[in-house]
């Protein structure tokens, strides 16, 4: 049990390290608050390539849905408002990533190569309807997603990050889906001559994922007050060393979806400590690719 | 397994039709974009600018069609030319123009040398190595051009005045440049042992192994490769480009997969071909050039390509199965 949850070990020695060094600057209101809001975008994305993962596909797509939810939210937003300016996007998301899962399974296209395709598609779909350009949101209760909070202290963001890893959970210990999900990663032939329906299953986790990315990117659309085409950019790198450092398995079958969460909140707080000791903020892309290796190597040992 | 390899390098024989494929896919598109441009398309100006524009991508693509070939994946190679146009201008101030693009080249070669290294002797899958130095070539790029801009004036004014009696002969350069890559990694791959130790890795690596190919040293052989051809496309760059801010050049990422899968090249390994790649590349300059001419927005570009590689793909993936 306590093995399941060495990678907290890692937060709490950042947060001690931040607290000893830097707590002035770390541990005040609104660096936390935007350390919980960064967690909860990256922990949501992180949510859907950790489902990818498992299933022993990836998805390199992230960034660039997330990048086209927020665009098209801010792009309909004062054409539909604000309910079709949510609910639209998340259903292009899904649809994109449904035909990510289609291309990969009946097209029989690899996955890394079909979610990059993906990731141009929906890019240059984001940069066509902005013009490359940010598009600013002025709609209040749509920024109050963001700047809201529950008892005035937990941002809002942070509570719908705990009621999406709920509805997963529920999903993964009371329904098929959540015990084929790991057979389908750990054994694909097993699983398919145990009747259970690889292809549809992955379709549909790709779909999911899909859709938790639109959230992701809505989610950051409301933080930054605009739609930005590349807003996620670099998030599928995030997402995945996120995933790993909650000890989701590259090889697919292992991995505990509220560990991924507490991945990205770890690689948060990192990015967090890394900023509060002032350091040249370049230094953050070595130690993001250091922290990714060294986690994925300290997984494959035990493969 | 010979039959494989030797099907492989008789590939750009008159050997079928069908390995052609990509060769009537340029056709095509040669005649979309002759349509479009009333003709301008196929003046032998816009031919030569094309093919020059060609350049830098066109030799990043080479080196990940060696990597592919092999069997892995080089995410990398965008942030590696990236790196080096800094690197470029860092070692500059020490070691002047000529002495800092060799020091470059020590140190993209030696990102690529760590790639391979990383991947031969863990178990970490290549996408995940070398998406980890895509991360660290990014922010060092940043830190060796100290977050500046960056002029290097120096390729364009040493090199061009030698062509400059050719009638756009400032496209002299970036042709033989990737004339260059071409014909190493062709003669490398096709008419080498390393390129069959290459081709059977990429099929079956554990046979390979077994028949006692150098597993480890043609892994490392081919990402070092990747890191060398960066640093040309780098120098490439500057002299078409003279200035470029820091972390420019990622998009060769992208184009270079895009190339190599319209090229023919298979992802899971063991097929495909240096002068498929030729055409892939050839391919994807005519198309921009086209969307160019045809007035389409820039920020549309990389949606149409994406369409474009996932169509072709999706066709490929179908003939083999």
């Amino acid at each position: 049990m306590f093995k399941e949850f060495d990678v907290l070990v890692i937060l709490i020695v950042l947060l001690a390290v931040a607290a000893i060094f830097k707590g002035e600057v770390f541990y005040n209101f609104s660096n936390l608050f935007a350390v919980l809001e960064l967690s909860a975008i990256l922990g949501i994305a992180t949510l859907g390539e950790a489902l990818v993962l498992i299933v022993r596909g990836v998805d390199l797509s992230v960034g660039a849905l997330m990048g086209l939810a927020a665009t098209l939210a801010a792009h309909w937003i004062p054409e539909f408002g604000i309910a079709a300016a949510i609910l639209f996007p998340l259903a292009v998301c899904g649809l994109l990533g449904l035909v990510n899962g289609l291309l990969i399974e009946k097209g029989r296209v690899p996955a890394l190569v079909a979610t990059i395709g993906m990731m141009w598609v929906a890019g240059g779909l984001a940069g066509g309807i902005s013009n490359g350009r940010l598009i600013p949101i002025g709609n209040k209760a749509f920024e109050n997603i963001a700047l809201g909070s529950v008892f005035g202290v937990v941002p809002l963001f942070f509570a719908g990050l705990f009621v999406v890893a709920a509805i997963t959970y529920v999903v993964r210990t009371n329904f098929s889906i959540g015990r084929s999900v790991y057979a389908i990663g750990g054994d694909e032939n097993a699983a398919y001559y145990s009747a259970i329906p690889v292809a549809g299953t992955r379709i549909a986790i790709y779909c999911a994922a899909g859709i938790l990315y639109g959230i992701a990117g809505l989610l950051m659309a409301s933080y930054v007050r605009s739609g930005i085409p590349t807003a996620g950019n670099d998030y599928e790198f995030k997402a995945i060393t996120a995933a790993v450092l909650g000890g989701v398995s590259l090889t697919g079958g292992r991995g505990n979806l509220l560990n991924a969460i507490l991945g990205a909140v770890i690689l948060i707080v990192l990015y967090g400590v890394i900023t509060a000791f002032a350091v040249s903020p370049y230094i953050q892309g070595i130690v993001q690719g250091l922290v990714l290796v060294g986690a994925v190597f300290y997984a494959s040992r035990n493969y | 397994m010979q039959a494989e390899i030797t099907r492989n390098r008789a590939g750009y024989g008159l050997a079928n039709l069908r390995r052609y494929r990509q060769v009537f896919l340029l056709g095509a598109i040669v005649a979309v974009a002759t349509g479009v441009s009333d003709g301008r398309f196929l003046q032998p100006e816009n031919l030569i600018v094309v093919i020059a524009s060609a350049s830098a991508f066109g030799l990043v693509s080479f080196g990940q069609a060696l990597v592919v070939i092999g069997g892995g994946f080089d995410l990398s190679v965008g942030s590696l030319v990236a790196m080096c146009i800094s690197a470029i201008v860092y070692f500059r101030g020490d070691f002047g123009i000529v002495g800092g693009t060799a020091a470059a080249l020590l140190v993209v070669v030696g990102a690529g040398l760590v790639n391979g290294f990383v991947i031969t002797r863990t178990k970490i899958p290549s996408f995940i190595v070398t998406l980890g130095m895509l991360s660290i070539a990014e922010s060092m790029s940043w830190l060796l051009a100290a977050g500046q801009p960056i002029t290097v004036s120096e390729f364009n004014d040493g090199i061009a005045p030698l062509f400059s009696w050719l009638p756009l002969g400032e496209n002299v350069f970036p042709i033989i440049a990737l004339a260059v890559g071409f014909g190493g990694t062709a003669l490398l791959l096709h008419r080498s042992r390393w390129g069959r130790y290459i081709y059977a890795i990429g099929a079956n690596e554990a046979a390979a192994r077994i028949t006692g190919v150098p597993l480890r040293a043609t892994k490392m052989l081919t990402y070092g490769l990747s890191g060398l051809l960066c640093w040309l496309a780098a120098v490439v760059y500057l002299y078409q480009n003279v200035s470029a801010t820091p972390g420019e050049g990622a998009d060769y990422l992208l184009l270079s997969f895009a190339a190599t899968m319209v090229g023919g090249v298979y992802m899971y390994g063991g097929d495909g071909s240096i002068p498929g790649t030729l055409v892939g590349v050839l391919c994807l300059a005519s198309v921009t050039s086209a969307l160019t001419i045809a007035g389409v927005a820039p920020s549309i570009y990389q949606g149409v390509v994406g369409l474009i590689v996932l169509t072709v793909v999706l066709f490929q993936a179908r003939i083999r199965k």
